[in-house]
């Protein structure tokens, strides 16, 4: 019989090619981080941390006040996750607590490739179809019936054009539905039968058990999904460029029209023609860089608790 | 065997007092109300999803002809088909494919083979979740300063890294996952014949775990069909034929953004197709890899 | 051979004696289905207040099924049906449109892997009880420590009440659970295997606990052990394959049983 000789270096080679591959996954994210410091510079040079507190984004007069994008970033996704966490939860629940099989399976397998359609198709739908029906049907009702009330009147005045802020949020709102429900679904299912029924065994009512026991069961996976939600909301640029209307004013109405950090590098990356422009672009996406992180990073951290509670 | 008659009730308990009633029927209420509003929002969720595809396909398939795959994209108040944007788009997907998947399932295998315990492990873990769900503009911009920029202009081959790098992290959780159920005993089992580790993986684990490295690349490819934002400032777009991957190329979704943000409604219905197409490619694709992995998980019993 | 011919004496002497007291469930003709399949045939008993009935036979045979109806906890699930009486106190629970919270809440039940709920020991038990009455702080604190003392856990966690209930050992988890139920002051408390998957220090006190219990409430219990059934119980049923062979005193199944079946099972013929 003949001994194969084998090289040991060919296993060598072949461990070190997949370790430098997974080293250069960190090289990206440390490259594209150094990236968008580096062109953070100029305009953090010219114009300072009022780049961050002023409202004024004007490219003609060369002057950039990111205040307007960030707030409304952050504002269309809190309306975001405002209307799409409870709607998430409630089709979730309604999933696995509620559904008889027959009628859970082919709802999760729809939920799940709408999960999968590319974000522009949210968008494109949200400025011919939602804006012009829908968007103007609430902006004419909010005109006449929440705008003259004093106080919070002014947070509601907006042109009846069906595009805006809050279109805006509510279309992130539908793109995150299927990505959250999927997510909470998954988290749900993971809790044991034997716990539900002994929780109904002690009289309890469906919503006491998903209240009481689903809920506290799944509490860090439920918030992972969430702010994996949030993550994405904050991110979506073409969902939201077609339906904000894209104007660097900051308002009082979150009916009116906007512009997030996404959307404005989306409009004005490739025509921005001065240097300071540019930057100030950079900047923006730096901004958001640091704010998603954070997000996701909480996000994974509950998540890995769950796959830990779930391991032992 | 003895069968007795059952006797009347003796005691009173739980739901005896008028406050023990009211109370209990507070709860009974409250559940009611809130499973009611989980099968409503059910309901509006599907329904708001319904009136989605209702329109994308009735506009799409409405504006749907053999044009779409032998036209140009035409200028503004004419008609025209896709063609150079279809093409655009399968060549981009393609050569992102072609880099992002064998590095994302090489970094795969050495997270769940050789570094499956090794500290740097998690933290690459850790950081390729982050950029799987890192706003995908961001990688755009990256790729402009990293490649467009010193090109002099921008590129089929720019939209196309960019593309491969967001089609990166998918595949590498994807494989990762699908071959940590690989059964240690199978590698025991090769690794006991004196099969060296990297036979073992390429023969063994790679081999039981197809299926779902498929299902895992046929995701990413889903994944980045759609991708728009980061193309915008990568390949640009091209009104015209162009095979050159080292000029700027026509691409399904900028042609959409673009034709849709127009005020002319020619351009307007070639985007309600071009968005068609792009579903049901994706659709496609995602059906593809479940039913994939629904076999194998038949085939395992 | 088998290992032995009858149950040693000195175990069935154990076996409490069985007063007949009142009929408190009564069970008629129930046939269960899980889907099309049939897996209990026309089962007909009742079953005593104040006194331990134990469930025993082959695995499959329906015992646990049989107690899943006695609560209808099946009834979570749509594919499974029950039809026939179950009369609690006289009163059919399978009927249509029964209360089913408020059945839950007379006839509590523990399962063979302690449940306790995320949370504290404390609210564990504290939920329990605000479903269905509106106490005080104190009044709370004193039926918490009521429910852990009747469980005889008090004593073991009486410092560390507000700590998470699944850092208790099994046993302990299990009378926690035991407790939960116990508080509610159900009428009929029902055990499936309550202590298959405990240790046998653990099972001993379980048992001690349910002859406590005895006094106060219908005691159903599901065992796979024959000698828990004998020491525990006052009545003892044998089913096989969906069927009720017999249901007599512990004492004389296990002495003197009337079916040949019952005897091969108890003398560890088949099963």
């Amino acid at each position: 019989m003949s001994v194969k000789q084998f090289r040991p270096g060919f296993d060598r080679g072949f461990h070190n090619l997949t370790f430098g591959l997974s080293m250069f996954v960190l090289l990206l994210l440390v490259a594209i981080l150094a990236y968008l410091v580096m062109g953070s510079i100029p305009v953090l040079k010219n114009q300072g941390l009022s780049f961050f507190i002023s409202s004024d984004w004007n490219p003609v007069k060369d002057l950039y006040g990111a205040l307007p994008a960030i707030i409304q970033t952050l504002v269309t996704a809190v309306i975001a996750l405002v209307i799409g966490v409870p709607v998430s939860f409630g089709i979730a629940v309604f999933l696995t607590e509620l559904a008889p099989p027959w009628i859970a399976r082919p709802v999760g397998v729809a939920i799940e490739m709408l999960a999968a359609i590319p974000s522009i198709i949210y968008g494109m739908w949200g400025l011919f179809v939602f804006a012009p029906t829908f968007g103007v049907a609430m902006q004419h009702w909010t005109m006449a019936n929440l705008a003259p009330i004093p106080v919070i009147g002014p947070l509601f005045v907006s042109p009846p054009m069906g595009i805006g802020i809050f279109t805006a949020g509510i279309i992130l709102a539908i793109m995150i539905v299927p990505f959250i429900t999927a997510m909470m679904r998954d988290v749900f299912t993971t809790v044991p039968a034997v716990l539900k029924e002994s929780a109904y065994g002690l009289g309890c009512t469906r919503w006491e058990v998903v209240h009481r026991v689903v809920l506290p069961y799944c509490r860090a996976g439920t918030v992972g999904a969430v702010m994996l939600g949030l993550g994405r909301a904050l991110g979506e640029t073409m969902a939201v460029t077609f339906v904000i209307g894209n104007s660097h004013r900051l308002s009082a109405s979150i009916m009116g029209p906007g512009a997030t950090i996404s959307s404005s590098i989306a409009n004005e990356f490739v025509e921005a023609d001065s240097k300071l422009h540019t930057s100030a672009l950079v900047t923006l996406g730096l901004t958001l860089f640091v704010i998603t992180f954070i997000v996701l990073a909480v996000a994974r951290l509950f998540l890995l608790r769950l796959k830990k509670q779930s391991g032992h | 065997m003895s069968v007795q008659t059952p006797v009347t009730p003796t005691t009173e308990r739980q739901v005896s007092s008028p406050y023990q009633r009211r109370m209990y029927m507070r709860r009974r209420f409250i559940s009611t109300f809130h499973m009611t509003m989980s099968h409503v929002v059910t309901l509006l969720g599907l329904a708001v999803l319904a009136w989605i595809l209702w329109s994308l396909f009735g506009q799409g398939f409405s504006a749907l002809s053999l044009k779409l795959f032998t036209e140009m994209t035409p200028p503004p108040g004419s008609d025209g088909g896709l063609l150079n944007a279809i093409f655009g788009s399968v060549m981009m997907v393609g050569i992102a494919t072609i880099i992002g998947i064998p590095v994302g399932l090489l970094v795969g295998t050495y997270l769940a083979e050789y570094g499956r315990y090794a500290k740097i492990s998690a933290v690459v873990r850790f950081i390729n979740d982050i950029l799987l769900s890192a706003p995908s503009i961001l990688i755009g911009l990256f790729v402009y300063e990293l490649v467009v920029v010193p090109m002099g202009h921008f590129s089929g081959y720019a939209g196309a890294i960019a593309l491969a790098i967001i089609a990166l992290p998918v595949v590498v959780r994807t494989s990762e996952d699908m071959l940590l159920l690989v059964p240690d005993t199978l590698r025991e089992a090769a690794a006991a014949l004196g099969i060296p580790r990297w036979r073992v993986i390429l023969q063994v684990s790679y081999r039981a775990a197809g299926p779902g490295l498929m299902t895992g690349a046929l995701l990413a490819v889903a994944r980045i069909s759609g991708e728009t934002a980061p193309l915008l400032f990568t390949s640009l777009n091209n009104q015209f034929w162009s095979t050159n991957m080292n000029q700027p190329m026509a691409n399904l979704p900028v042609v959409i953004f673009n034709f849709a943000m127009s005020p002319y409604d020619d351009w307007r219905s070639l985007a309600w197709a071009g968005a068609l197409l792009i579903t049901l490619a994706v659709l496609g694709l995602t059906i593809a890899a479940r039913t994939l992995l629904a076999a194998k998980s038949r085939m395992k019993g | 051979m088998s290992m032995f011919q009858a149950l040693p004496d000195d175990i069935v002497a154990h076996a409490p004696v069985a007063e007949p007291t009142p009929i408190k469930v009564s069970v008629r003709d129930l046939d269960f289905y899980y889907g099309k399949n049939k897996t209990l045939n026309s089962i007909s008993l009742d079953f005593h207040d104040r006194s331990v009935t134990a469930l025993i036979g082959p695995s499959g045979c329906g015992k646990s099924t049989l107690l899943r109806t006695l609560n209808r906890i099946y009834s979570l699930y749509p594919n499974q049906t029950a039809t026939g009486q179950i009369l609690l106190d006289g009163e059919n629970i399978l009927a249509q449109g029964k209360d089913l919270n408020n059945l839950r809440a007379r006839v509590g039940m523990v399962f063979q892997k302690p449940t306790p709920f995320p949370m504290s020991i404390y609210e564990n038990i504290a939920f329990a009880v605000r479903m269905y009455e509106k106490l005080t702080k104190s009044e709370m604190d004193d039926r918490v420590e009521w429910g852990l003392r009747k469980v005889a856990l008090w004593d073991e966690v009486k410092d560390k009440l507000h700590v998470s209930g699944n850092g208790l050992s099994g046993g302990q988890q299990q009378r926690l659970c035991i407790a939960r139920s116990v508080v509610l002051n159900p009428e009929v408390l029902l055990l499936d295997e309550p202590a298959s998957a405990l240790d046998p220090i653990s099972t001993m006190k379980i048992e001690e606990l349910i002859s406590e219990l005895r006094a106060d409430y219908t005691i159903i219990i599901v065992t796979h052990n024959m000698q828990q059934a004998a020491r525990t119980s006052d009545y003892t049923a044998f089913m096989y394959l969906g069927d009720l062979i017999e249901i007599s005193p512990t004492r004389e199944l296990f002495t003197n049983p009337r079916e040949a079946r019952t005897r091969d099972y108890i003398t560890g013929r088949f099963g």
